[in-house]
């Protein structure tokens, strides 16, 4: 049976997962959590949470730079372990430090940037062997992949199905460009250059964080998952007001436990959702047309490029230096357009006006070929 | 005695500019494959071409790295042994990685050399030594860390450190943007960020003062020079320049102002503050964002965003590259930039003071009456000394 995972900011938070018996919440705090409660509220939250017997597992996503370091190690000795049953953890040296120093606490990786491939994720398993207890899988793997890592991984595995998807992440404080006391500011970002908008942004003193106008919304897919074998699903609600989350929660809880209505969910959730990339991960078909194939060289045949086009004159060719050009060539031009031309070189000569018979490397001219541009390759016609 | 100077480190987007970052004064360059970068846009090297830049760096004993950057998906990575064979064959010097699975994948395959990509976030002692742990024997540093910091984490971690030094900026930690994946269907982590932290946005707070239509994501450009001294001081193993996909203008510009910064350092004697002045500003020569220092000495403030849209100063513009020296009596330019027969124009010899030419007697490259050169043409002009094939070719706009 896969588990519900939630965040909590409040003690009424803390009681609603008490009445709906989900006995691990994921507490974020500043200054371990990009976006978090604050040290004093957290603390207070950990002892309820503890006195009334849920679990906490406490997000400590930042990332560290080596002063920010040292700064944390202090941090970190004013937590008291008894009372946390995991750590959250995306900065790798901070798995290392936890796993040196404190190994009886069990680490949850985050992999949204350091796991996109089977291998990746077996060698996080293999180096934090015992201490690690769950993979928190990234959020733009397809239905196909996740199956994939759910056949090969063995460690507990986290996906996000319901909820905001952070997006963006910077140290700098690119609302207010304050970084002194703890604070937090909130807006809106849309701009006319995307068709999204409505990006909400969240600043504190770790920096700046964006999310995604649409939430992701996987739970019409929780008992696919399940068969697939992920064993929690976390829920990312911060942003919802309180008698919201209480009217979802107990739905989604249903949803998990006995295969509740999905569709009703879906149409009362209060924001636009998305399911992401769950389906498919196409976000790479694009890259192909982001370059021109015309202009890539075929090595095996390569002679050299046209440098410049003279109508009626002349065509410079820069000629590479693997073949070389040689007059009565069967050579073959293709413009950065796709058009092809065939044809055997007629005459060849340098800059000085030489006729030579063959040029192995360098500049060199022939006359000009209609339709053949500056840019166009030149490759040995193979028949 | 001579201090020992870090590593440049400069992009390599295509043959031609390899040779140009190489002939200018690269230690090493960086260069993407036509698979496994994170420059999907970039014209990047087929085998031969890398083949072809290896024998050129190596003949003067620089280094060639290649960039296997992208968060490879498992089908990707099952293609990469016969990529990694090919290039360790080749001879490249190292490869620069960012996920554990690729990092596995060439240390099972090969023995080629890893760095490891500042798309890891690798930004503490204990981050390398994971990494180190998995067999990495360089980090190139995220951006967010001072030079001092890089001093620390290469002295605790007992590893190479690597830092940028000049160029663009991601704004957010490396790898932990996904604004394009989310917004235009590119996975911004596997070559295709679209850019959106250089978009304007229209921000709504509950407080007026922060309220207001910006270009609050978009980072002002790296400028380094000033922290030579101390990047030399405290060991750096390399400072890298960015830009992979820019000009060949502002490739020769940047390498040859930085490895003069660099030797002019090299000495016992404190650096001479007036030649280092007039270094930094060739740099304001090329294309380039409003410059700031970003975190190399102290953590970035509010003015290390940009305010504006085009913020990009341009006052030289390019006019080409030498192609051809080889006649006793003149030279080649290949022009990729409009200019006029009688302007004056600067050629960037690969040492020394630009030598100024003048256009007035440049004709086409046999003889032909040109006014208006233009881009894809070529112009022919009285040989001056001192002027090489590859030499960049500028004029103040």
């Amino acid at each position: 049976m896969s588990n519900i995972v939630t965040y909590i900011q409040s003690e009424s938070d803390l009681e609603l997962l008490k009445r709906l018996r989900i006995d691990l919440a994921i507490l974020a705090m500043r200054p371990f959590a990009r976006d978090g409660i604050s040290f004093d509220e957290g603390l207070k939250l950990i002892r309820l949470a503890t006195a009334s017997g849920t679990s906490i597992s406490l997000e400590m996503d930042k990332i560290y730079t080596q002063n920010e370091f040292e700064i944390f190690k202090d941090d970190l000795k004013k937590l008291s372990f008894e009372m946390i049953a995991s750590l959250r953890v995306a900065d790798l040296g901070v798995a290392k430090y936890i796993m040196e120093f404190y190994p009886f606490v069990k680490l949850e990786l985050w992999t949204e940037a350091i796991g996109s491939n089977v291998t990746a994720l077996i060698e996080h398993e293999r180096y934090f062997g015992r201490h690690l207890s769950t993979l928190i899988l990234s959020l733009q793997l397809s239905k196909s992949q996740l199956a994939n890592f759910c056949t090969n991984i063995s460690t507990d595995k986290e996906l996000l199905v319901l909820g905001r998807i952070p997006i963006f992440y910077s140290p700098r404080h690119l609302l207010t460009g304050r970084s002194d006391a703890d604070w937090m500011e909130v807006a809106m970002a849309s701009s006319e250059e995307t068709p999204h908008s409505g990006f909400s942004v969240v600043e504190n003193k770790n920096g700046t964080l964006m999310y995604n106008p649409k939430d992701i919304f996987l739970v019409d897919k929780l008992s696919e998952l399940m068969l697939m074998g992920v064993e929690r699903f976390r829920l990312d609600l911060r942003h919802l007001k309180f008698d919201e989350l209480e009217k979802l929660l107990p739905k989604v809880v249903s949803s998990v436990k006995d295969g509740g209505d999905s569709d009703c969910l879906k149409k009362e959730y209060p924001r636009k959702v998305i399911s992401g990339y769950y389906n498919a991960n196409k976000s790479d078909v694009l890259f192909a047309k982001l370059k021109n194939p015309n202009l890539i060289r075929d090595d095996s045949i390569y002679i050299g490029y046209v440098v410049s086009s003279l109508k009626g004159k002349y065509l410079a060719i820069v000629v590479d230096g693997e073949y070389s050009l040689k007059i009565g060539e069967q050579v073959k031009f293709v413009t950065p357009e796709g058009k092809t031309v065939k044809l055997a070189i007629g005459t060849l000569y340098l800059a000085d006006g030489n006729n030579v018979l063959t040029v192995a490397e360098g500049v060199c001219f022939t006359g000009h070929i209609k339709g053949i541009s500056a840019k166009s390759t030149v490759s040995i016609q193979r028949f | 005695m001579s201090k020992e100077l870090p590593e440049l480190l400069a992009p390599a987007g295509c043959l031609e500019r390899l040779k140009i970052a190489i002939s200018y004064g690269a230690d090493a360059v960086y260069l993407g494959g036509q698979k496994f970068g994170l420059r999907s846009a970039a014209e990047n090297f087929t085998f031969k071409e890398i083949e072809q830049g290896v024998t050129f760096a190596h003949k003067s004993s620089r280094k060639v790295y290649v960039v296997l950057n992208s968060f490879l998906h498992d089908n990707e990575l099952a293609e990469l042994p016969e990529f990694l064979r090919a290039i360790e064959n080749i001879g490249v010097d190292a490869v620069i990685c960012s996920d554990p699975g690729v990092v596995k994948t060439v240390k099972e395959f090969t023995k080629l050399e890893i760095h490891l990509s500042t798309q890891a976030s690798c930004n503490n002692a204990f981050s390398a030594r994971f990494w180190k742990d998995l067999g990495v024997a360089r980090v190139i540093l995220g951006r967010e860390c001072s030079i001092l910091e890089a001093a620390k984490i290469k002295e605790q971690a007992q590893i190479d450190v690597e830092i940028f030094v000049h160029g663009s900026m991601c704004i957010a930690y490396s790898g932990n943007c996904i604004i394009s994946n989310f917004t235009a269907g590119r996975d911004s982590n596997r070559g295709g960020c679209a850019q959106s932290c250089r978009f304007e946005y229209a921000i709504k707070s509950h407080s007026e003062a922060f309220s207001k239509n910006s270009f609050f994501l978009s980072s002002k450009d790296l400028l380094g020079i000033d922290h030579i001294e101390s990047i030399i001081k405290n060991k750096i193993s390399s400072v890298k320049i960015e830009g992979r996909m820019k000009s060949a203008l502002y490739l020769g510009t940047v390498v040859k102002t930085y490895r003069a910064a660099l030797d002019s350092c090299a000495s016992d004697c404190e650096a001479n503050q007036e030649m280092l002045l007039c270094l930094k500003k060739e740099l304001y020569k090329v294309t380039h964002r409003e410059y700031c220092d970003g975190n190399l000495v102290k953590v970035a403030g509010p003015d290390s965003v940009s305010a504006d849209r085009e913020s990009e100063e341009m006052n030289y513009g390019m006019v080409g590259v030498v192609i051809d020296t080889t006649s006793k009596d003149t030279f080649l330019i290949e022009v990729r930039g409009v200019f006029k027969r009688g302007d004056l124009l600067e050629v960037i010899p690969f040492v020394g003071e630009p030598i100024l030419v003048g256009s007035d007697q440049a004709v086409g490259p046999f003889g032909e009456e040109i006014v208006k050169f233009s881009p894809s043409s070529l112009v022919k002009l009285p040989k001056v000394a001192g002027i090489e094939k590859l030499n960049i070719v500028r004029i103040k706009l």
